[in-house]
């Protein structure tokens, strides 16, 4: 059976198909709950955040411009809630980075460091390359998608490898 | 080209654990439930039955607005109105309240600290709400409006329930471990942080008015004290009184602590006495209990069908009052003068109510008398902290 696109899928749900938006919610939910889980740090926000960012995308379908991709408008979304959530948390904890680390109980050990080098990033690094290698999106349309310069993009995504490249080596060589 | 760590990242990436089945399925039907009920479009025939009923109706509306006896506003009907969060406020005479459901927290206090849905694990004010302490991931922070700073304490789990004692020096707080969980103490300016019991029960610990000892149900789900001036602990086995413990909480102005349980709730007063105990049918659960000015308990219980409040008498635990409905209630929490009850009423499924009811009264029916609070939040029991 040939796959129905995001589009064709949008178009259904927003003339009420349960199904079309049941489908499209099963095709983005792990990616969207996965990047909210590696920006926020932490299960239950990326719970939270997943959860909230659906009900807000399929709440608000019938506004959205069926010409343009669903995926980037709902990972904006996602990546706004995050901001959100984090940025009211460290205005009422006094900005104390610790509560951000990775809850990373449940990752394999030969990721959790990588993981755990991630999460220790700023905010803005960590949203680029959640971006990039996580949702797979170019600097272009992680530009579009946050609103800012490519070059920009390019900048926060060189300066983040750099950082965990240090970080992830030094790591490495500890384990060594 | 990409680089030996860039491929390393995406492979992580695919790694990652996934969401639980169950938020997957919370968040699936909430996001449906967003999209609205599904839209039909209507047939031809059935269009001109509605346009021709419309007209009637019109027309006789019509000829009853001209006499004067109907007022007719034209323009579309307004929508059915959705049940939305509304702002919490601090009952009168009180410091504040935080409420916490669905793992979200409302909080308000006179000093002017204020979050609205905030995700955390648990949350308590201090007494006269000068400060919260919320558990967040795997830490326990104290907040402070203004520029109080605040403390931030790593627990090594999800902190469960916590408990700031009546003199405001003290936090005992359950924290969710893999060895087992443990129920901790911490001075309530962040240090230092000492083991009380270990394995403990996920149950929100109730301090005694004195600020020495400290309730909390067991491993094996009695209830049970910890005396911090001897170190000692007594144990109330409340399996003969309706099972197994599920909420311990002490009287704010006398030593009697109320251990609930699955069909029933019990007094201990001294540990070497018979305490006197009341058990339910088995159709009934009590949910949480709370304690009035006076000495008398009150009591909320799930009835299936409904739910009830129960006035009892501590000494002998005879009923003094009673209302009840068909709402499931959720949630109690007895003002800081001890003479009315705040209870969580599940107005639908999704929609909870936090608000006042007077002392509940024979016969009464189980309605909010003023509420504070309305919002969406999942099935669940809700905490309620009223200072």
């Amino acid at each position: 059976m040939r796959m129905r696109s995001d589009a064709k899928l949008v178009q259904l749900a927003r003339r009420g198909s349960r199904d079309a938006a049941a489908e499209l919610f099963t095709r983005h939910w792990r990616a969207a709950w996965r990047a909210a889980y590696v920006i926020t740090g932490r299960r239950e926000l990326a719970d939270d955040v997943a959860q909230d960012a659906f009900e807000r995308a399929f709440g608000a379908l019938s506004r959205f411009d069926e010409r343009r991709p669903f995926g980037p408008w709902l990972h904006r979304i996602v990546v706004n809630r995050c901001l959100d959530l984090l940025r009211t948390e460290r205005r009422l904890v006094g900005g104390d980075a610790e509560l951000e680390r990775l809850e990373s109980h449940d990752v394999a050990d030969g990721d959790r460091e990588l993981l755990e080098a991630v999460a220790g990033l700023s905010l803005q690094r960590r949203v680029a390359v959640v971006l990039r290698y996580g949702l797979g999106y170019t600097p272009t349309a992680i530009g579009e998608l946050l609103g800012i310069p490519a070059g920009t993009v390019n900048s926060r995504l060189a300066r983040a490898l750099e950082e965990l490249r240090a970080d992830y080596e030094v790591n490495d060589v500890d384990r060594a | 080209m990409s680089t030996e760590l860039e491929q390393q990242l995406r492979a992580g990436f695919d790694r990652l654990p996934k969401p639980t089945r169950e938020i997957s399925h919370s968040a699936r039907a909430a996001a449906l439930d967003a999209l609205g009920p599904s839209r039909r479009r209507s047939r031809g025939g059935l269009v001109l039955v509605a346009f021709a009923v419309a007209f009637a109706v019109g027309a006789g509306a019509a000829a009853l607005a001209a006499t004067g006896n109907l007022h007719v506003r034209i323009g579309a009907r307004g929508k059915t109105v959705r049940p939305v969060t509304t702002l919490l406020a601090v009952p009168p005479g009180s410091h504040g309240v935080a409420v916490v459901a669905g793992g979200k927290l409302w909080l308000a206090t006179r000093g002017g600290l204020r979050i609205e849905g905030m995700p955390v694990s648990a949350a308590e004010l201090s007494p006269r709400a000068l400060y919260a302490v919320v558990g967040i991931g795997s830490s326990l922070v104290t907040l402070a409006p203004g520029n109080r700073r605040p403390w931030v304490h790593q627990t090594g789990g999800r902190v469960v329930g916590a408990a700031w004692s009546p003199d405001g020096l003290k936090i005992a707080y359950v924290v969710a471990r893999r060895g087992g969980d443990e129920l901790r103490l911490i001075e309530g300016d962040g240090s230092p942080d000492r083991l009380l019991v270990r394995p403990v029960r996920r149950v929100r610990p109730s301090w005694r008015a004195d600020s020495l000892a400290v309730a909390y149900v067991d491993a094996r789900g009695r209830g049970a004290v910890f005396d911090l001036s001897s170190g000692r602990r007594r144990t109330f086995d409340t399996r003969r009184c309706g099972g197994v413990a599920r909420e311990v909480a002490y009287d704010r102005r006398a030593p009697a602590l109320a251990v609930v349980s699955e069909h029933g709730v019990a007094v201990v007063r001294r540990w070497n006495r018979p305490a006197p105990c009341a058990t339910l049918d088995l159709s009934a659960s009590p949910i949480a209990a709370g304690w009035l000015r006076g000495g008398q308990m009150v009591l909320a219980v799930d009835r299936g069908l409904g739910s009830s409040l129960q006035r009892l008498s501590a000494t002998n635990l005879t009923e003094a009052g009673s209302a009840s409905g068909r709402a499931v209630m959720s949630g109690l929490a007895v003002a800081p003068t001890g003479s009315s009850v705040a209870v969580a009423l599940r107005r639908s499924p999704k929609v909870v109510d936090v608000g006042i009811i007077s002392s509940p009264e024979t016969g009464a029916r189980l309605k909010l008398n003023r509420l504070f609070l309305r919002i969406r939040a999942a099935p669940g029991t809700v905490s309620i902290t009223w200072r």
